[in-house]
This record gives C-alpha cells, sequence and structure tokens, in this order.
C-alpha cells in the first residue's frame, strides 16, 4: 500500500486567513497532511468574496503558507439566475434536472479548473472537493469520480434534496464528514456505501498562553460577556442572537454585554451599541484570547457541520449556548456535557440565568467542553482518521 | 422529543468510527439541566410573566429555523397556540420618562382607548381565526396520526397472516 499520496484540495476560495469553515478545513488539512509528507496542491479560483464571486485575485499559481496554489478564473456565476432557481428551491418547488443544473452551474463555475483537472488527473492520487454546494464541486468530481473525496460540510437545507447531489454523494469515491450528525444525516438522504463514508473533522489546538486579561486591558473591557465568533450574517442567525440579547437586556438586570467577532457586515441601532461590542476580524492569538477572556460562548446558527468556533471556545475551557434546531451542535453539547441549547427565547433567557446564577457547574461545563476538544479534537487524532479514511477507500475502490 | 435517541447520561462510551468517544460527565448533566430550564420557562408561562415581553422582532427571525424536518414540525405544532392566542385585553400602561410621565401615561390612554374602539371588532375576528387554523391544523395532525397507526396495525396483523 502506497504510504504518501499527492493530494489535489479543490475548494472555491482559498487565502490565508480564509474565513469559511470549509475553506478552514481544507487549509489546515493540506498544510498539515504536508507535514505528514503527502504531498499537498490547491485548485482554486480567482475569487475572495462567496456573495459576487468577482475574480478579484490573479489566475496562475502562488505559494500560500508553503502550499502550491494554482488559481482559475471563475466562468460563470449569475446571481439573478441564482436566486431565481434559489427561491424556488428553498419553497419546495420541484426543478427539471437541467434546471438544477443550470442553478449550481450559476452559484459559482469555474471552466478552466474543471480543464485542468481533466488534463491532470493522472497526476494526482486523489482530489479532495469541499464543500459540496458549488459548480466547481459538482462538475469537478464528475471528471474522476472513483479518485474523489467529497467533504460536503452538509446542513439539512433544501438544497440538499436536489437530485443532482444524489450522483455526487453516490459516485465519490469516499466521503468525509465532519461530525457524527453529519453523517448520519447523509445516510439518511443519500445512497452512500458505508465503506466509502467516514468521519474526519478538523483539530482544534491552542495557538499558545492565553492572557485573557491583556486583552480585556487591550480592548477595555471591564464586563463580563457572551461572545459570538464567525461570518456574521442571516444564515448564521446573527440577526436572531442581538435580538434575543436585546430582550435579555430589557428584562433582566444583569451587566452582561456581547461580544461579536469574525467577518461581515452587522447593523447595531443606537440602543444594541450600548451593549454589544464588534471587533470584527481579529488576529488568531487575539481571536483566542477573547475565547478565554468570555464567560459564555453562543453558537446560534442551525447550519452548521462542524462548527470550528464552538471547539474552538471549549479548548478555551468556555462553556457554550447552541441553538437546539442544529443536530450538530446540540449533539456535540450532549456528547461533551459541555453546554446548554434553546429552541426560542424563553429558553434563551433561562439558560443565561442557569450560566450566570450557578458559576460553579458552569465552569464545569466549560471544563467538560476542553476535554471533550483535547480527546477527539487534536491535530495527531485527526489526521490519523484522515489517513485511515483514505487508506480504506483506496482499498475498496481504486489501486493508487 | 428532540433529545430522542440521544441519552449520553446512560452511556459512558460511543463509538466513533472504531474509536473510543468517552463522554466528560463529572458533575454536570445536561440533560436534566435543560429538563429545569423547560419547566422555569412553564412555570414562568403559567405565572403571566412572559405577558410582557414584545417578541416581534426575534418571531420574525425565529421562522429561519422552520424546516420540515418532523422535531421541527413536532414542536411548532405544540406551540401554535402561543402565536395564535394573541391577547387583546388591557395591559398596563405606563412612561418611563419622569417629568413627563403623567400626561404622556394620559395620551397613551386616550390613544389606546381609539386604537381598542376602532379595531377591536378586525382584531378579535383574526384572533377568532387563528384559533380556528390551530385547531384545524392540530386536529389534521392528530387525524393522520389516527389513521397512519391504524394502517400500521393492520399492516402488522396481515403480516402475521
Amino acid at each position: 500500500m502506497k504510504q504518501h499520496w499527492k493530494i489535489a484540495y479543490v475548494c472555491p476560495r482559498y487565502a490565508a486567513g480564509a474565513a469559511g469553515g470549509a475553506e478552514n478545513l481544507i487549509q489546515s488539512w493540506a498544510e498539515r497532511m504536508r507535514d505528514r509528507g503527502h504531498r499537498s496542491e490547491v485548485l482554486t479560483t480567482c475569487a475572495r468574496d462567496h456573495t459576487t464571486w468577482k475574480n478579484e485575485l490573479p489566475p496562475g499559481e502562488v505559494t500560500v503558507n508553503g502550499i502550491k496554489v494554482r488559481r482559475f478564473e471563475i466562468t460563470s456565476h449569475d446571481r439573478e439566475k441564482q436566486d431565481f432557481f434559489g427561491e424556488k428551491i428553498i419553497h419546495g418547488q420541484p426543478l427539471t434536472r437541467a434546471q438544477e443544473e443550470e442553478w449550481i452551474d450559476a452559484v459559482a463555475r469555474s471552466e478552466s479548473l474543471c480543464d485542468f483537472i481533466d488534463q491532470h488527473r493522472d497526476e494526482f492520487d486523489l482530489f479532495i472537493f469541499a464543500p459540496y454546494l458549488f459548480g466547481i464541486t459538482y462538475r469537478g468530481m464528475k471528471i474522476a469520480p472513483e479518485r474523489s473525496i467529497l467533504v460536503p460540510c452538509l446542513h439539512d437545507e433544501p438544497y440538499a434534496y436536489l437530485k443532482i447531489f444524489q450522483d455526487l454523494f453516490s459516485q465519490a469515491g469516499g466521503v468525509f464528514f465532519n461530525s457524527a450528525s453529519e453523517q448520519a444525516l447523509a445516510h439518511r438522504i443519500f445512497a452512500i456505501d458505508r465503506e466509502r463514508s467516514c468521519r474526519v473533522g478538523m483539530g482544534i489546538e491552542l495557538p499558545g498562553q492565553l492572557r485573557p486579561e491583556s486583552f480585556r486591558e487591550k480592548f477595555a473591557i471591564d464586563s463580563p460577556y457572551l461572545l459570538y465568533a464567525g461570518r456574521r450574517e442571516g444564515g448564521k442567525n446573527t440577526g436572531l442572537l442581538i435580538e434575543y440579547f436585546r430582550l435579555f437586556k430589557q428584562h433582566q438586570g444583569t451587566d452582561l454585554k456581547l461580544l461579536l467577532m469574525g467577518t461581515g457586515d452587522v447593523s447595531l441601532d443606537q440602543e444594541a451599541r450600548r451593549w454589544t461590542r464588534d471587533l470584527g476580524y481579529l488576529p488568531v492569538e487575539e481571536k483566542w484570547n477573547c475565547y478565554a477572556a468570555s464567560e459564555i460562548f453562543c453558537q446560534p446558527s442551525t447550519n452548521e457541520s462542524f462548527s470550528i468556533v464552538l471547539l474552538e471556545s471549549w479548548r478555551a475551557g468556555k462553556p457554550a449556548l447552541v441553538n437546539a434546531f442544529c443536530p450538530v451542535t446540540r449533539d456535540h453539547c450532549l456528547r461533551s456535557q459541555g453546554g446548554l441549547y434553546f429552541r426560542d427565547y424563553y429558553e434563551f433567557e433561562e439558560c443565561l440565568l442557569y450560566f450566570l446564577d450557578h458559576p460553579d457547574r458552569t465552569n464545569l461545563m466549560g471544563e467538560n467542553g476542553r476535554r471533550y476538544v483535547e480527546k477527539n479534537f487534536t491535530w495527531e487524532e485527526v489526521l490519523d482518521r484522515l489517513e485511515e479514511g483514505i487508506n480504506k477507500m483506496t482499498k475498496s475502490n481504486f489501486e493508487l | 422529543m428532540l433529545n430522542q435517541g440521544l441519552t449520553p447520561r446512560h452511556l459512558e462510551k460511543i463509538d466513533m468510527k472504531n474509536e473510543v468517544f468517552e463522554i466528560n460527565t463529572s458533575g454536570v448533566d445536561v440533560e436534566t439541566i435543560m429538563e429545569r430550564v423547560c419547566e422555569r420557562v412553564e412555570e414562568k408561562r403559567r405565572t403571566g410573566i412572559y405577558e410582557r415581553y414584545n417578541l416581534s422582532g426575534a418571531l420574525a427571525l425565529e421562522m429561519n429555523n422552520l424546516r420540515s424536518d418532523d422535531a421541527y414540525l413536532n414542536y411548532y405544532l405544540k406551540t401554535i397556540w402561543r402565536a395564535a392566542d394573541v391577547d387583546l385585553g388591557d395591559f398596563e400602561i405606563y412612561s418611563k420618562t419622569f417629568l413627563i410621565g403623567r400626561p404622556a401615561v394620559w395620551l397613551k390612554k386616550v390613544i389606546w382607548k381609539l386604537l381598542k374602539f376602532y379595531t377591536f371588532r378586525l382584531f378579535s375576528q383574526q384572533k377568532d381565526y387563528n384559533a380556528r387554523m390551530a385547531s384545524i391544523v392540530q386536529g389534521l395532525d392528530a387525524k393522520y396520526e389516527r389513521r397512519l397507526a391504524a394502517l400500521e396495525e393492520k399492516i402488522g396483523h396481515l403480516r402475521q397472516d
């Protein structure tokens, strides 16, 4: 059996400090698999923004953190068509297969990237694609499905039920998941051979010594705070969290504040600005110190396949409050005993009050979360699982 | 029940791809805490504490959570009455501003009386419609549950035969 592979990682966007979870995952895998002796290359597009898909970066070869990255131009993105069919999909209106393909191509497609895969397919042992919901993945995986691994980053969303994805999942050489709930969801929706499916995830490790005091001092934060980290957008329920926290401040007399960290625009009215602080994107070291300085971490999103930020906050020893409608984050809480979950505002309020009124148990939950991450999501464990998954897939699918 | 199938307090170990996946249960039982949280919410609902909460902004955003999955559907079917049962009665009118407090309260009371006079008929009809719709939806759900149960029983008998 071959010990070292030449792997092409294919993802729609790739840059140092990529904001998306899937991009972050691919970047970490590529760099760490390279350190284990595997040859890593990245095939991506010139786009930076997943809403406009504008070719902002120059096409060609660059090196990012020691990894060869080939960028290709986006050749089709039709926002109007994407929204037109997208609306129909969300409202459960049936589309023909041709219309579904028209929609996925309208999201983002790169002909030159597909041509490259086609012309160089034999130079790579395998291709790893992430996430599933883009024309780049859909078209790219069709070229050499037997040697393609799909890392879907799947959520329970209307798009997942399209006919085109049935083929994508069933024909993939392997499908690697981030969590047990994501894997269970995929097996419920798609016909995936269990031999080709495995759970890998991402390693979460501290970058060094945490310094919460220096963080508080630097940003002049003297109140306890509930932390949200990640992209700020409707799909992540950031607006819902701000609304919930507004109600919490109106009805409960605490000095708890809301702190936001991450990319994307967030609109705060005058009232909200009194108890919300938006720090925007923070460098890695400050991000970790921000976790460590928080009281509680909140992940209101229902669209998570892993939730890196939740695991990072646990690694920093903080308890979590998550949305009960997200099976993945709720499952993490139940497995780790590291957090609570809410279905509506009333439960959100009561959970926060529980955390504030029971500091000992709150600390224990944070500690449980930390142990859960240390036990299961070290890079050593994750890369072992990744290599084992590739080995298992190569045994059952093709000779490398 | 949202937690169905996940009872970590009864499981010391969960198998994750052949590896032992340990659960840390020292001193905390999240499910028990969540039961307590839900009890507290029910208690507060019964005592009317939530009546002064204006959740309109949050409710619109919560719609994002609506899914076709059974768990979500069951939850909303159970709680549909909370949204349908709009309180049309009087409520305490007060002012947060000390200086113009009394005239402000008087003005608000006048406005409320006028509003109530002109809109009560419309709102009470809407409330009646909401209640009927909620009853119909819940009734249909119960009816199909019963029919499905009867069909499953029949299939069971046929299989035995």
